[in-house]
């Protein structure tokens, strides 16, 4: 039996390790082969070729996948054929790039068997075959062959003048992927991290146990100096010999303290410095693991340009550079569906025809560069073309067209003005939607993705020249550099990125307009918010000037008042117990430099807030005692059921009332909902999964601050001790749900919370 | 050499003449039960009750740092976040989910007392914290010592306690049940 299991294990291990042969090698036979349809020339990549197909055969009959092992076979003579000059290579690029996909998605083919995945596919696989078979045919022998990269013949030298090409991308072996690596469970790698952290943190206070330390010395030196002082004032003819010695002994003792004393501070000094080395060493090096080249998320990238181009009738290769650039796991996750994106847009609508571009004097085949570096402490990567570059009046006349401005005011509008309306949701140049752009989703998303992580993308383009992107973001996710501020008493980190601008204004700068309070900047009106009334935290204390942090987004500029600026800081980002489900406003947590934990503040949260409490209109002013202003124009409902039905016909039917109703799906999310949201009713179902009803409501009278909420039980259930079970759990009403079309509903809503004004 | 032939001389002696029926005796005699299944608890204080968790249930006891508030979860279950070398954990409010919040107004000079603590467990789905006004130390006690909580508890909708045990005399400890205790307490977090 125990056999039988390990047997399996070894079985699953040996699948996996396929499966990454696949995938690194499978990347090694697209660089190839995209090199030898650039240059026809670089015979010596096909012996890279023949190597990884001759490996994946090898790990296909280990694990016993014929079909792999007949694909690489075959890729594999195909490549023989070629170096033997047998056979012309570029003809066959398109079907053996069709062999690297069959192979790859037997690598993906997980959960299956790989026989059923043969049998699945089989017609994809003999085509294939068949395709390859007058490769095979015109190379006879295939089982004997040495692996000897035969003799290179001497590149030509680059047929273009474009010196561009000289920094072609060579076929990289993988070493990235070759290099000895270790699985680490991710929660190891944060707990080492939080433990490097922790000893930066302990390295610190040492630095100032040794200013302490040296507090002592000189206390030391002072005694010394007094005792001293003593003896030259007792000259022999004062005292006694008695006296006399001990008071020598007593100098003697108070110096040789001094030394010991000093002693024991150089060598603690010593000690200091050298932990610390050793700590922010440690740190960094666990920073690191967390890094990866590039070139781990970009390997698909030729390929996609030159089949997209292909696709589109063009003709594009992608250079990269920088592909060594360090980036951080998550961050490299992060990226890859933004540059994609930029890829394809690029191809789309930058690298023009061939014919058009014989025109306008340029090489037929446009090229895509990928370049990644990191530049001042950020990442930088930019995505640039050859083509024609953006139209800035086809922009302009598109702006005007949605009505996002007018043609008076594009006309004023600089280049990078224009430029930006790019990003805009639903914003597209194109009149025709294609399977590759113009749906316009796509520069929104890439931009809101490069936010979200704190980064920035910027554009530049000029007309037949060209377009370039380029994302600016930041190395790790896992270290942020912020602003700590205090807010009632307790310090919060905001991330730098976020911040406009910080000031302290005088309390008399401040005007109020409808009750609410905004002050100028640069002739731009900003409103401010109070950031402890805003987290629902105690007061706060004010001086003579109210230190604000001007937060914003393009639609719109706030100010966040705080207790006062702590100070920058970098800080190390630890997530939230996952059980705390999102808190609201808060993004992760992180400890100061003397351990103590802070809460760093989600911006985005924060903005979407401060619109809502705005135009809700029920922050206190600052200034105020609190409990000022409490008035809401619209009931708020919140509406908590499973069935979507339901939902949507309790929510029509309330919202034609004129209640504002907010739906959640089950109880677990409407106690979250009903915990961030300011609600006058609570609407619920009884059976719902994750939480039912009557937890729900159990939950919200246990709430000190939710206990006084009216909640209503909407339920299929009308057995007398199903509405007795309701009541009980502290429910103030029991409705069956055959009671929608009859007016029950809105009338036991207006009885509970009154009808709206 | 003397003393190894007396040493000799010793261990060559005779068997007393009873010796084997007396081990006989021993071995043959009825096994007197001898409790040995003996429990641990954490002893600590929240407010003025005492209270034993299971020691298998404690990773550790330490001093008590900085607890942040969370924003909008002021006076709710969750007290805020604490930081044990470098792991940030969620730090709750037990006197809150035992009820004890009045008394704890009361002891309120406690939370920053030299003799409050911070008792971490291991529940099953990770960590957490929370801060005793006193931890006592680890007793033992036998299951049989346990004795049935009074009615006006265990009739209670959320009680914790799954048996009171004498100490010291006239005191009394509650001995919790981890089990759904933690299981509240996941719950609560949310």
């Amino acid at each position: 039996m125990s056999e039988r299991n390990s047997r399996e294990l070894g079985d699953a291990s040996m699948t996996d390790l396929f499966r990454q042969e696949i995938h690194t090698q499978g990347a090694v036979l697209t660089d190839g082969l995209l090199l030898l349809e650039r240059d026809s020339s670089a015979l010596e990549s096909l012996s890279d070729l023949m190597r990884a197909a001759h490996s994946l055969k090898g790990a296909a009959r280990i694990v016993g996948c014929q079909t792999a092992v007949r694909i690489s076979h075959a890729m594999e003579d195909c490549f023989v054929a070629a170096q033997k000059k047998n056979l012309e290579i570029e003809a066959y690029i398109d079907k053996l790039l069709v062999g690297v996909d069959l192979l790859t998605q037997i690598g993906r083919a997980a959960g299956l068997s790989f026989d059923s995945w043969g049998n699945e596919h089989a017609q994809e696989i003999e085509a294939f075959l068949v395709s390859l078979q007058q490769a095979s045919e015109a190379h006879e022998s295939s089982e004997s062959r040495d692996f000897s990269p035969g003799q290179p013949t001497a590149r030509s030298a680059p047929t273009s003048t474009d010196a561009a090409r000289n920094l072609k991308r060579e076929p990289s072996p993988p070493t990235s992927s070759q290099d000895r690596s270790l699985r680490v469970a991710a929660d190891n790698l944060n707990s080492l991290l939080a433990l490097a952290g922790e000893s930066l943190v302990a390295s610190r206070w040492l630095a100032s146990f040794v200013s302490g330390t040296t507090r002592v010395k000189r206390l030391n030196d002072d005694l010394d100096r007094a005792a001293h002082h003593l003896r030259e004032l007792v000259s022999d003819k004062t005292v006694d010999d008695q006296t006399l010695r001990v008071l020598d002994e007593l100098r003697r003792k108070i110096s040789e303290d001094r030394l010991a004393v000093s002693e024991c501070l150089a060598e603690l000094d010593r000690f200091d410095r050298r932990f610390a080395s050793l700590s922010t060493r440690l740190y960094q090096e666990v920073v690191d693991c967390r890094m990866r080249p590039l070139s781990d998320c970009i390997q698909g990238f030729p390929r996609l340009v030159r089949d997209l181009a292909k696709s589109l009738g063009k003709q594009a290769t992608l250079e990269v550079l920088g592909d060594a650039t360090a980036v951080d796991r998550d961050i490299l996750e992060l990226v890859k569906a933004p540059i994609d994106h930029l890829l394809r847009n690029a191809i789309d609508h930058g690298i023009e025809s061939p014919g058009e571009r014989r025109r306008a004097g340029k090489p037929e085949g446009g090229t895509l560069r990928l370049e990644a570096a990191h530049r001042a402490g950020r990442l930088v990567i930019a995505v640039s073309d050859d083509g024609c570059g953006i139209d800035l009046d086809q922009v302009r006349g598109a702006i005007v067209a949605k009505n996002l401005t007018t043609s008076e005011l594009a006309k004023t509008m600089g280049d990078g003005e224009v430029l930006e309306f790019l990003f805009l949701p639903g914003f597209t140049l194109r009149d025709v939607v294609s399977e590759t752009s113009g749906r316009g989703v796509g520069l929104d998303v890439v931009q809101t993705m490069v936010k979200k992580v704190g980064g920035s993308v910027s554009v530049s383009s000029q007309r037949a020249r060209g377009t370039r992107f380029q994302l600016e973001l930041p190395l790790t996710l896992s270290v942020i550099r912020t602003l700590v501020v205090e807010i009632s008493g307790e310090p919060y980190a905001i991330a730098l990125s976020r911040i406009e601008t910080t000031l302290k204004i005088p309390f008399d700068h401040i005007q109020s307009i409808e009750g609410r309070q905004h002050f100028s900047l640069a002739d731009q009106q900003i409103g401010i918010v109070g950031a402890s009334e805003l987290l629902e935290l105690g007061p706060e204390s004010h001086g003579k000037e109210l230190p604000v942090v001007v937060l914003g987004d393009k639609s719109g500029r706030y100010g966040l008042v705080v207790d006062r600026f702590i100070g920058e800081r970098e800080l190390v980002v630890r997530s939230l117990d996952p059980r705390l489900g999102k808190v609201k406003n808060v993004a992760a947590a992180a400890l100061m430099p003397d351990g103590s934990p802070l809460l760093i503040v989600d911006a985005e949260d924060l903005i979407h807030e401060i619109e809502r409490s705005l135009s809700a209109h029920r922050l206190a002013l600052i200034g105020e005692k609190s409990g000022g202003l409490t008035r809401q124009k619209r009931k708020r409902v919140l509406v908590v059921d499973d069935s979507l039905t339901v939902r949507e016909l309790e929510r029509k039917l309330l919202d034609a009332e004129g209640y504002t109703v907010d739906v959640a799906i089950d109880g677990m999310a409407g106690w979250n909902a009903v915990r961030a949201g300011h609600y006058d009713l609570v609407l619920t179902d009884v059976d719902m999964p994750r939480m039912d009803g009557i937890e729900l409501v159990s939950l919200i009278r246990k709430d000190n601050r939710l206990s006084s909420l009216p909640v209503m039980i909407v339920s299929y259930k009308d057995r007398p001790e199903d509405r007795q079970r309701g009541l009980d759990a502290g429910a103030d009403y029991y409705l069956t749900k055959g009671s929608f079309h009859d007016q029950t509903l809105v009338q036991a809503v207006a009885d509970l919370i009154g009808a709206t004004e | 050499m003397k003393h190894r032939s007396a040493a000799a001389q010793l261990l060559d002696r005779d068997i007393p003449a009873d010796y084997l029926r007396e081990w006989a005796d021993i071995l043959a005699a009825e096994q007197k039960v001898v409790e040995t299944k003996f429990k641990s608890i954490l002893v600590f204080r929240v407010a003025s009750e005492w209270f034993g968790l299971a020691t298998s249930a404690v990773d550790e006891v330490s001093e008590v740092g900085v607890i942040r508030r969370l924003p909008h979860r002021v006076g709710s279950l969750v007290r805020g976040i604490v930081s044990l070398r470098g792991e940030v954990l969620v730090c709750v409010a037990l006197d809150v989910l035992l009820g004890l919040e009045k008394q704890e107004k009361e002891h309120a000079q406690d939370s920053g007392t030299t003799q409050s603590r911070l008792i971490v467990c291991n529940s099953e789905a990770a960590r957490v914290a929370f801060v005793a006004s006193e931890v006592h130390g680890v007793e033992r006690y036998v299951p049989r010592e346990l004795r049935q909580i009074p009615a006006t508890v265990s009739k209670s909708a959320n009680t914790y306690t799954a048996g009171i045990l004498p100490w010291k005399g006239r005191q009394t400890i509650g001995c919790l049940d981890a089990e759904q205790l933690f299981r509240s307490l996941d719950k609560g977090l949310l």
